[in-house]
């Protein structure tokens, strides 16, 4: 079984993550831009991060196995330093057109303050002029109110539901979702958020039609293996290994392909080639390099 | 609205404060320079605040005197104090720049005795920004036993965070003020709130019935 992580923040994690996601069948993964778990205090880190994310982590995750992808945005939690946000917006759209960005995100709502939603939706018009795909957080709390200021913005700013991803849903807010032409994202985590079992309830009551899962895995106790337990799960519930391989890879990529840089063609396990060097620069620490 | 104030002053913090420590604060606050430059006063600053904790040990450091202040909370707010004391124009610029310079466990004694410093609420943005945290002690601080969150608070951040206390399982009867404060949109968040731990078969929080 193939399957692909379309949420999960791997510059947290370590190479034994990878090794055991491609273990597990993980051929590729989506990273969005996201909040550092403290504030940025200037524009300049925002640039290395992004960097980053189309630089070193796409490199390392290659020498693992797995293809790396990302989405560029502004975390809701950071649009609230008004200053700084401006500058970031600014630089936003430079990253847009990279091959790997495949859309903008995560954005969102944390608190629903009005800068969040100022931010939000100037991020949502960028994702319209740019024709990319756009995934947006709900927030933690408040969450059903922030699903429906949510949906609201998006027939606000007017851009096709289609390209619209809404993360992190759960039996409360789902049914809100389903209601539009936006895809539906979940998160399965250890603790909080979705677990594997909820989430194969939620299937059976409504379908895999635009139904996409994520680890979501960051910094914090998460499990960047939570794709293929969830499917797992779902083949032990007796879906087929058809509905599997739709909800945990072929949806995830469907959606990611509007931005025109990604077909499912094009997702196959890279080569691995541990001798090569990204600007000089070797993840190896000592090991003989795998060369397939 | 009940009228929203510290349980204790500023006299009952520095009878916690050791001759010792006390002495060394006055000292290098003496040596404040009022015509110095903010940058240049929170950095002297920010510096003997953090040494605060070497003068302690570490037993006598964390023990809790008056409600949820600790010895070293004493320490760092009575030299703040002194601070606005000696230098009371530049004060307020310089105390957002030892809120930028601090760590988190450092930001907590500030926050805790933000209604001395700040009394007038002028800091009540950036005191908001704080409510950013992932670290629970600081959310602790600002949320449990803080007349400052409660009395300057609007209702939208107050609300999130009574929302971020109930997440990291805090004891929200200790939220000042929090019946006079409590609103219809707190109310619906919290019971979504519960209906969710409900849904995912989990423990429902301790005291959200308060707000609901």
């Amino acid at each position: 079984m193939r399957y692909m992580d379309p949420h999960i923040h791997m510059i947290s994690r370590t190479t034994d993550d990878y090794e055991n996601m491609a273990e597990a069948g993980i051929v590729a993964v989506v990273e969005p831009a996201f909040w550092q778990g403290q504030p940025r205090t200037g524009l300049s880190t925002f640039i290395d991060y992004f960097d980053m994310l189309v630089g070193w982590e796409r490199f390392r995750a290659k020498q693992f196995g797995i293809l790396h992808y990302c989405t560029m945005g502004m975390n809701p939690k950071e649009s609230n330093n008004k200053e700084l946000a401006d500058e970031v917006l600014n630089i936003i759209p430079r990253y847009l057109n990279k091959s790997s960005v495949l859309a903008v995100g995560e954005i969102g709502f944390d608190d629903m303050t009005a800068n969040e939603e100022y931010y939000f939706m100037r991020q949502l018009e960028l994702a319209k002029e740019h024709g990319l795909p756009a995934l947006v957080h709900t927030p933690h709390r408040d969450k059903v109110n922030g699903t429906k200021r949510t949906i609201d913005l998006v027939r606000e700013v007017g851009i096709d539901e289609e390209l619209v991803l809404i993360d992190h849903l759960n039996e409360q807010t789902l049914p809100l979702v389903k209601e539009t032409g936006c895809w539906c994202g979940h998160s399965i985590y250890p603790d909080t958020k979705m677990s594997e079992a909820r989430m194969v309830s939620l299937l059976q009551q409504y379908g895999t039609e635009k139904m996409v899962v994520n680890s979501a895995a960051d910094w914090g106790k998460s499990d960047p293996l939570k794709v293929p337990k969830t499917g797992d799960a779902m083949l032990a519930a007796g879906f087929s290994q058809q509905d599997v391989s739709k909800v945990l890879f072929e949806n995830p990529i469907n959606y990611y392909a509007q931005s025109g840089k990604i077909s499912i063609e094009d997702v196959i396990k890279p080569a691995i080639n541990q001798n090569d060097l990204y600007q000089d620069n070797s993840a190896l620490r000592g090991q003989t390099p795998i060369i397939e | 609205m009940e009228i929203v104030d510290m349980n204790f002053t500023v006299s009952d913090i520095t009878a916690f404060i050791p001759k010792t420590v006390a002495d060394f604060i006055i000292e290098q606050v003496a040596l404040l320079d009022e015509t110095s430059t903010d940058a240049v006063t929170a950095n002297k600053i920010m510096v003997d605040y953090s040494s605060l904790y070497r003068k302690l040990n570490k037993t006598s450091a964390d023990r809790a005197v008056l409600e949820h202040f600790t010895v070293l909370d004493c320490c760092r707010v009575f030299l703040l104090l002194q601070c606005k004391k000696r230098c009371p124009k530049s004060f307020l610029a310089t105390l957002l720049l030892i809120i930028k310079y601090a760590d988190d466990e450092e930001k907590s004694s500030i926050v805790k005795g933000i209604f001395f410093l700040d009394d007038t609420g002028d800091l009540v943005n950036v005191i908001i920004d704080l409510c950013r945290t992932n670290s629970v002690d600081l959310l602790i601080a600002l949320g449990l036993n803080n007349p400052y969150t409660s009395k300057f608070f609007p209702q939208l951040n107050f609300n999130q965070l009574v929302l971020k206390l109930l997440f990291c399982q805090a004891d929200i009867s200790q939220v000042k003020a929090l019946l006079e404060r409590k609103n219809s949109k707190l109310s619906d968040m919290a019971n979504d709130y519960k209906h969710e731990r409900i849904n995912a078969n989990r423990s429902v929080p301790l005291n959200i019935e308060l707000i609901i």
